[in-house]
C-alpha cells in the first residue's frame, strides 16, 4: 500500500499502535548483527516450534539492537494492558519459562530488567510490576537522552507501521506539504546540528550551499562507512530503525533539491546490507522511496552501495572516488563536494547518525533541538564505550556531559573494581587521557583546546594492566594498513614510526628513539595530505608524552613496568 | 571464471564503469578470488585498462587475486578485541589451522583474514566464519570451535 495521504498516515499510526500493543502476547527478540552472533536466530525458531507445539496463541516478532549486545539476545515482552517488558540474555529455556508463567498468570522476575514506558506504548500502572523499574530509572538506560536510538531494540525495524506510531514520517510528511527547501534548510541550520561523522562541520551550512549550487542533478550520499574501529552506532541505527535514517535522506533530497540517494555501506557489515536492502525495498512499497513520495510531487530513489574494505573511503573525497569506481584517494580541496562532488555533480555527504536526527528536527523545529548540548554543538551525540569496563555499550547523552559521569555513573566504571589508567576519546585519533583527567565535558570544542577530538564518539577506557606502548603500536599498525599510499609522508613516515615503536615494544631500542619519533612525526603532522596520515603522528607524540613511564619500561628492560 | 559467468555479472551491471566494485564484490563471492584471466576480461568488457581493474583489486581488501577458502575466517583486530585478548585468539587460529594471515588451507576449505573492525566490541573478541560470528572468544572457546568446524567439514591440516 502506498502512504498517499494524512488519512493513509494515520492509519497506518492506528495498525502500529496495535502492534505495539497488541491483544495477544507478543514477544519480540531482538535480531540484530549482534544478537544473531549471541543466538538469536536459534532463539527465534525455537519459539516458532514451540508455538506450532503447544498451539500458543502468541505473535512473535523482532526487533534491532539497543546498543547492549553483552545483554543480547533481548526479548521485549508484549502483554495486554501493560508496559512492555525488556528480558536480557534470554535463552530458549529462559523464554519457555516465560510463557509458562504468563499461562499461571505469572510475570517471570528473573531476567526481566525493566519496563519500557514510552509515551505511545504505556499501560496503566499495574501492582504486578511494582518492583521493575522503568528502563529510564534502570542502568544502562539511565540517563540517557535518546532521541536517535528510541526505537532501537523497541519496534520492528522492518515494520513502517511501527515506526510511523512512533512519530515516524511526519516530518517528511510536514516537509513535503508545508514547507519550502530553503525553510527545511534553515530549521537546520537553526538547530546547529554539525556532522557526526568526526568533522562537526555546520550540517545545516553544507545543506544551504548545496541547495543554492546550481545544477540539475544533484547527490546526497549517506557515509555508512563506520570504520573506527569500536564503533558500531551507525549499524544499530541501520538496524535497528532504518526508516528514521531513510527519511533523513529523503528530507536532505528534499532541502537541497537532490533526487538521488546513495548509502555507502562498509563491507564488513553483510547482514545489514542484506538488510538495508530489504528495507529500501519496504519503503518503496509504501511510496516512501521512488515517484510521488507520501502523494505529493517529490522523487527521490536510493541505493545501498557496498565498500570494498578501506578505512580512507570513509573520508568524503575518497568516499566518492570509490563510488566512481576508483581507488579511494582523497581529493585535493576545493573544490568542494558541493560544488563539485559525485560526478563533479554538487552533493552532499552526511554520516549515519547526522542524517538521523534531521526528522526530529524538522518535526520539533530548529530552536527545541538546540535546546540540549553546549553553546556551540547542540543535541545528543551516541558514544561507543568500549574496552575495560563493566556495561560496554552505546550511550546517547546530550553533547557537553562530563566524560567521568558517563564512565562512572552510566557505563558501571572499570571492570572488576580495577583503575582506569587511560581513556581514548574519539578514537582511533583522539588522544589517551590519563585516568585523574577524566572530568571533563565532551564536545568539540573542550576536547580541541586539550589537543584531542570527540571524533566519531568512540570511548576506548583502559586499566591499570593494559601497556600503552601495546595500544599505541597496535592503532599504529592500523594507520600503516590503512594509508592508502598516496602521500609518502604517510606511506612511508608512519610506517617507519611502526619500525620504531616495534623496536621500542620488543626493547630492542633506545632512548634515542624517542626523539626520532618525534622528528618523523612533526615531519608527517606538516606534510600529510589527509587527516589519517596527519593524525596519527600526534596520538604517538602525546602518547609518549603523557605516558613516558611504559615507554622508559619497554627501552630499559623490553617489557612493561608491572610485570616482573 | 569462465567468461560467460563474468559476462553475465557485468551485463546485469549494465556495463557501468561505475559498478566495478560491485562487479567484482559478485565475481569473489562466487569465485572466491579475482584471477588475472578475470581482470583482463572484465577490463576488455568494461574498456577500461586492466591495469586500472588490478589497482581496485588490489587496494581493497574485500578482493583477493589467491583463491579464498570455502570458509572464510575473519579475525576481528579492532581496539576492543584486542584489548580483550584477540591476540590469544589470533595464535589459536593459526597454530590450528598452520596458517599465517591472508593464506588459505591448501584443500581450500578454510581462509584466513584479518578485519579492522567487525562492529561489534561489546561482546568481542570476535571471529567471522562466514556470515556466522562468534562473540567472545578464548583460546579454549576458538579450539572447540575449530574442533567441530574440522569434524564437520573433513581434515583440512
Amino acid at each position: 500500500m502506498k502512504i498517499k495521504t494524512m488519512g493513509d498516515l494515520d492509519k497506518l499510526r492506528e495498525a502500529g499502535l496495535k502492534s505495539l500493543a497488541p491483544k495477544q502476547l507478543k514477544i519480540s527478540i531482538s535480531m540484530s548483527t549482534c544478537g544473531h552472533a549471541l543466538g538469536a536466530d536459534i532463539l527465534y525458531h525455537e519459539l516458532v516450534k514451540e508455538k506450532a507445539k503447544q498451539g500458543l496463541k502468541i505473535s512473535i516478532g523482532q526487533t534491532g539492537c539497543s546498543g547492549f549486545c553483552n545483554l543480547e539476545p533481548m526479548a521485549v515482552l508484549r502483554l495486554h494492558g501493560r508496559p512492555p517488558l525488556l528480558y536480557t540474555q534470554v535463552t530458549v529455556k529462559k523464554v519457555k519459562r516465560i510463557i509458562q508463567d504468563i499461562k499461571r498468570k505469572k510475570i517471570t522476575k528473573q531476567g526481566l530488567l525493566c519496563t519500557i514506558g514510552s509515551d505511545s506504548v504505556s499501560g496503566e500502572p499495574d501492582p504486578a510490576l511494582n518492583n521493575i523499574p522503568d528502563y529510564k530509572e534502570v542502568s544502562p538506560f539511565k540517563d540517557q537522552h535518546r532521541r536517535l536510538l528510541e526505537n532501537c531494540g523497541i519496534i520492528n525495524p522492518l515494520s513502517v507501521s511501527e515506526y510511523v506510531a512512533m512519530e515516524g514520517y511526519s516530518a517528511l510528511y510536514k516537509a513535503l506539504y508545508q514547507m519550502d527547501p530553503e525553510v527545511v534548510v534553515d530549521e537546520v541550520i537553526q538547530s546547529g546540528l554539525r556532522g557526526r561523522g568526526g568533522a562537526w562541520f555546520p550540517t545545516g551550512i553544507k545543506w544551504d550551499m548545496a541547495r543554492k549550487a546550481q545544477h540539475k542533478e544533484k547527490f546526497v550520499i549517506c557515509n555508512a562507512d563506520e570504520g573506527d574501529p569500536g564503533a558500531f552506532k551507525d549499524r544499530t541505527i541501520m538496524e535497528g530503525n532504518p526508516f528514521k535514517l531513510f527519511e533523513g535522506i529523503v528530507l536532505a533530497g528534499y532541502a537541497i533539491g537532490s533526487h538521488q540517494g546513495l548509502i555507502y555501506l562498509r563491507e564488513e557489515y553483510p547482514h545489514t546490507y542484506e538488510f538495508l536492502n530489504d528495507a529500501v525495498y519496504t519503503a518503496k512499497r509504501y511510496g516512501l522511496l521512488g515517484k510521488n513520495i507520501l502523494g505529493s510531487n517529490f522523487n527521490f530513489t536510493l541505493k545501498i552501495i557496498r565498500g570494498g574494505g578501506s578505512y580512507v573511503c570513509g573520508e568524503e573525497t575518497a568516499l566518492m572516488d570509490s563510488l566512481e569506481g576508483e581507488m579511494g584517494d582523497p581529493r585535493l580541496r576545493p573544490p568542494f563536494p558541493i560544488e563539485k562532488g559525485l560526478w563533479e555533480r554538487p552533493t552532499i555527504v552526511n554520516n549515519v547518525e547526522t542524517l538521523a536526527n534531521i526528522p526530529h528536527i524538522i518535526e520539533h523545529g530548529g530552536e527545541s533541538y538546540a535546546g540540549i548540548g553546549t553553546e556551540k554543538a547542540k543535541g545528543t551525540k551516541i558514544l561507543s564505550v568500549i574496552g575495560k569496563i563493566k556495561q560496554p555499550g552505546l550511550y546517547e547523552v546530550p553533547l557537553g556531559t562530563n566524560l567521568e559521569h558517563v564512565i562512572f555513573n552510566m557505563a558501571g566504571g572499570p571492570l572488576n573494581g580495577s583503575q582506569i589508567k587511560a581513556v581514548q576519546v574519539g578514537s582511533p585519533f583522539g588522544n589517551f587521557l590519563s585516568g585523574e583527567k577524566l572530568d571533563i565535558s565532551l564536545d568539540p570544542e573542550t576536547l580541541r583546546s586539550m589537543g584531542s577530538m570527540i571524533g566519531s564518539g568512540v570511548i576506548v577506557v583502559l586499566n591499570q594492566d593494559t601497556c600503552l606502548v601495546d595500544i599505541l603500536l597496535h592503532t599504529l599498525s592500523f594507520f600503516v594498513e590503512e594509508s592508502c599510499g598516496k602521500c609518502v609522508p604517510c606511506r612511508e613516515g608512519v610506517f617507519q614510526m611502526k619500525e620504531i615503536m616495534t623496536a621500542i615494544y620488543e626493547g630492542r631500542s633506545t632512548m634515542e628513539d624517542l626523539t626520532s619519533l618525534h622528528d618523523i612525526g612533526g615531519m608527517i603532522k606538516d606534510f600529510a595530505l589527509c587527516a589519517l596520515g596527519g593524525g596519527a603522528p600526534s596520538l604517538i607524540l602525546n602518547g609518549i608524552r603523557d605516558f613516558r613511564k611504559d615507554f622508559e619500561a619497554h627501552i630499559t628492560t623490553g617489557k612493561c613496568s608491572w610485570t616482573s | 571464471m569462465e567468461r560467460e559467468k563474468i559476462k553475465r555479472i557485468v551485463s546485469k551491471h549494465r556495463h557501468e564503469k561505475a559498478a566495478i566494485l560491485a562487479i567484482l564484490h559478485e565475481i569473489q563471492e562466487e569465485d572466491k578470488q579475482l584471477e588475472t584471466e578475470s581482470l583482463n576480461y572484465i577490463a576488455q568488457l568494461l574498456k577500461i585498462p586492466v591495469a586500472n581493474v588490478y589497482g581496485l583489486a588490489t587496494f581493497y581488501s574485500a578482493f583477493s587475486l589467491g583463491k579464498k577458502g570455502d570458509t572464510k575466517i575473519r579475525v576481528c583486530s579492532g581496539i576492543s578485541c584486542h584489548i580483550n585478548g584477540a591476540d590469544e585468539v589470533n595464535e589459536a587460529l593459526k597454530s590450528k589451522f598452520n596458517l599465517e594471515m591472508g593464506e588459505t588451507t591448501w584443500d581450500e576449505k578454510f581462509s584466513l583474514e584479518k578485519v579492522h573492525c567487525l562492529g561489534l566490541c561489546s561482546i568481542g573478541p570476535n571471529v567471522a566464519f562466514n556470515l556466522v560470528t562468534y562473540p567472545k572468544l578464548n583460546k579454549e572457546r576458538i579450539e572447540t570451535i575449530i574442533e567441530i568446524l574440522h569434524k564437520r567439514t573433513g581434515d583440512s591440516k
